[in-house]
């Protein structure tokens, strides 16, 4: 395994697994997001034999990127950190889909999680519009409360969990939305707002404080900062968390054709 | 070519008139993951093989610039 340098050095990498024909790849990096990720130091390449992987380190664990030959059989992978493969596909698996399933099942990869995008137009969106009492802006002093809480709910693999720095400009930003019981973050919303969509970053309520509507609350208070701007509000959720596919779907959120498999390692 | 690439866009993002726009990328209208599912229908649908390099957004930011860069696909194949 190295360390990609450049974006020169990633280009050349990139041009070669592509005249060895290695034509399957889950990576469509554009160069900034490329740039970003030498300029941090992130990136490494790894050959799999009759293929490619470039190596994403979010510290525990890596977000692996494949080049794989259509008739490759690649090494089954040991690596010194946890892997996650994202997998995107729109809708329906066909043959070049399961092609790509099978050589990354061949490195040792199993599914971890299925993800679906939801997604809502403005007038779709049922109760919006008013803020709920029991929510309101995150504050600094909720920061390790959130990042707990945020870390006790969810994978790293899966979750694209913000480090310290980004939840606490997204705090200072107005994008952090709570419920507190005395001191006690309960429960928490993290979104984004970019180009005209909005969206869940992540909703966590703390498992003592489950059943009394405190997701649903945050949700609308969610669509009340945004529903004069946003052209569409948008997530992912794990398609098999039901309860919350059942509360996006009664908030006005539909499934689109997106989606995403997680294989983990 | 114009008419199959349109169908093929409009199966992936319908909610998109993308004739009007000029900015598809810049303007943060398609996504990462619609690049993805774009340059895959296009490599499949047109028979060529889209680089890394060629995932510039000055190349998906209008129908215009998808058709230009699928045409110099071809004539390199």
């Amino acid at each position: 395994m190295w360390k990609i340098e450049s974006l020169a050095q990633y280009n050349q990498l990139i041009d070669r697994a592509e005249q060895q024909g290695f034509a399957l790849t889950n990576c469509f990096f554009l160069p900034a997001a490329v740039q970003k990720k030498v300029e941090d130091g992130t990136l490494y390449g790894l050959e799999v034999g009759s293929g490619l992987l470039l190596l994403d380190d979010n510290g525990g664990f890596y977000r692996c990127y494949y080049y794989l030959s259509p008739q490759g059989k690649p090494d089954r992978l040991t690596l010194d950190k946890n892997a996650v493969i994202e997998f995107p596909f729109n809708g329906k698996m066909g043959e070049r889909q399961r092609q790509q399933v099978s050589l990354i099942d061949r490195m040792g990869f199993r599914l971890g999680r299925e993800s679906g995008m939801m997604s809502a137009a403005p007038t779709a969106l049922i109760g919006h519009g008013q803020a709920q009492e029991r929510c309101s802006g995150a504050q600094s002093r909720d920061a390790e409360g959130i990042m707990a809480l945020l870390t006790g709910c969810f994978n790293p693999m899966y979750a694209f969990l913000p480090d310290r720095k980004a939840l606490s400009d997204a705090i200072d930003q107005g994008r952090v939305l709570v419920v507190r019981e005395g001191d006690r973050v309960a429960a928490a919303l993290v979104s984004g707002f970019e180009k005209r969509i909005a969206t869940v970053n992540q909703v966590a309520v703390d498992p003592d404080y489950r059943r009394r509507g405190y997701a649903g609350a945050l949700m609308r208070t969610y669509h009340s900062l945004y529903v004069g701007r946003a052209a569409s509000f948008r997530h992912w959720v794990d398609i098999n968390n039901v309860p919350a596919v059942n509360m996006y779907l009664g908030l006005g959120y539909t499934f689109s054709l997106r989606r995403a498999n997680e294989y983990i390692m | 070519m114009r008419e199959q690439l349109l169908a093929l866009l409009d199966e992936i993002r319908p909610d998109v008139e993308f004739e009007k726009e000029t900015k598809l990328i810049d303007d943060g209208i398609l996504d990462s993951f619609d690049i993805i599912s774009i340059v895959q229908e296009m490599n499949d649908t047109f028979g060529v093989r889209i680089k890394a390099n060629e995932l510039q957004p000055d190349n998906f930011n209008t129908v215009d610039a998808m058709i230009e860069l699928i045409e110099k696909l071809k004539r390199r194949a």
